[in-house]
């Protein structure tokens, strides 16, 4: 089956324009027809605020505001009108330290540049597809890192640890 | 909405579904990602004066670099990387994949180390000189043989100061 993009909002965050348009080029060919820009961070959070969008994918190398304290205001701060939206993180960078810092940030994906259009889909599939539980504790605010389980693994049980209370709530309705 | 978060509780919302409710389930068809890549291929963004923006910062940075040897290595090396990696990030997307070809493996190479040192930034520097040829004389594609005897020469320049490392 395909997807229908249709009725799916997104916001691009980026100040390099050229690879902004052609983001939006790709995802408008994708059938995306609800598509936003901004070129700064601080005027995403304002379009993020206004818009609520389903999808953000923001460029992490801006200035003076990078792509991941951005996505640690969506996440954190307390007047952020939708923490959950799943957010694409662009950028050159595919060391396992960079991909290992946006994720504990918050990121939902992370698309390395330079990008193909086959990858900027995989992308958006699997955020539509594959859907993660959100997590909100005082060290970590974002999608459940825990993608694998392993079936061996014996250390400690962090989240559910004795001195621990774990709410679950059901956002769907 | 935001959650108290004390040291002592962890809140876990089941996934949203709200996406999969407006876009249903599947893939994106094929035959729109061949269209968007051609878009890709196809745009006529000219990279020139974007890439002399990140060539002349990474200029700055080894300039830099070599007048202030003692500064903390992970400042200095953070900023070397970033120009690299914007090159690394836009060359293949507008018309020079030669250009992120190489600035994959600098970056890599840059990313590895620890200290900075005059052989480092001495071929930094020949990666800046071999980027700037590729940008002036407009080498697009891969570059052929050119391109390979670029890279062939990089990488055994890396190769080199990596094993007097070792030794």
């Amino acid at each position: 089956m395909a997807l229908n993009l249709e009725r799916v909002s997104i916001l691009i965050v980026d100040d390099n324009m050229p690879t902004m348009e052609l983001i939006k080029a790709v995802l408008q060919v994708f059938g995306v027809k609800n598509i936003t820009t901004a070129t700064s961070a601080e005027e995403g959070f304002e379009t993020f605020q206004k818009k609520i969008p389903d999808i953000i994918i923001i460029d992490w190398d801006m200035a003076p505001v990078n792509g991941i304290e951005l996505t640690k205001k969506i996440r954190n701060d307390k007047a952020s009108v939708y923490p959950q939206v799943p957010i694409i993180m662009l950028t050159g960078y595919n060391s396992k330290k960079h991909v290992e810092l946006a994720r504990d940030n918050g990121i939902t994906e992370f698309l390395t540049k330079p990008f193909t259009a086959e990858d900027v889909a995989k992308r958006i599939s699997s955020v539509v597809n594959r859907p993660r539980d959100f997590i909100q504790c005082n060290k970590f605010v974002g999608p459940d890192r825990r993608r694998r389980r392993a079936s061996n693994y014996n250390g400690p049980d962090r989240r559910n640890g004795a001195d621990k209370q774990v709410i679950y709530l059901d956002v769907n309705g | 909405m935001q959650r108290n978060t004390d040291s002592n509780t962890v809140y876990i919302s089941k996934a949203d579904q709200a996406l999969r409710n407006k876009a249903g389930t599947g893939e994106i068809p094929v035959e729109k990602i061949r269209l968007s890549q051609k878009q890709i291929d196809q745009n006529n963004v000219d990279f020139q004066p974007i890439a002399e923006i990140y060539l002349e910062r990474l200029s700055q940075a080894l300039q830099n670099a070599r007048q202030n040897m003692d500064a903390p290595a992970d400042r200095l090396l953070g900023a070397l990387e970033k120009p690299v990696m914007n090159l690394k990030s836009n060359g293949a997307l507008f018309g020079y994949p030669l250009i992120s070809d190489i600035a994959t493996n600098m970056l890599r190479f840059i990313e590895t180390r620890s200290k900075v040192d005059e052989d480092l930034l001495d071929i930094i520097q020949l990666y800046l000189d071999s980027q700037n040829i590729i940008i002036n004389q407009k080498i697009k594609g891969t570059g052929g043989s050119v391109g390979l005897q670029i890279q062939d020469e990089l990488q055994n320049a890396c190769r080199r100061y990596i094993s007097k490392l070792k030794a």
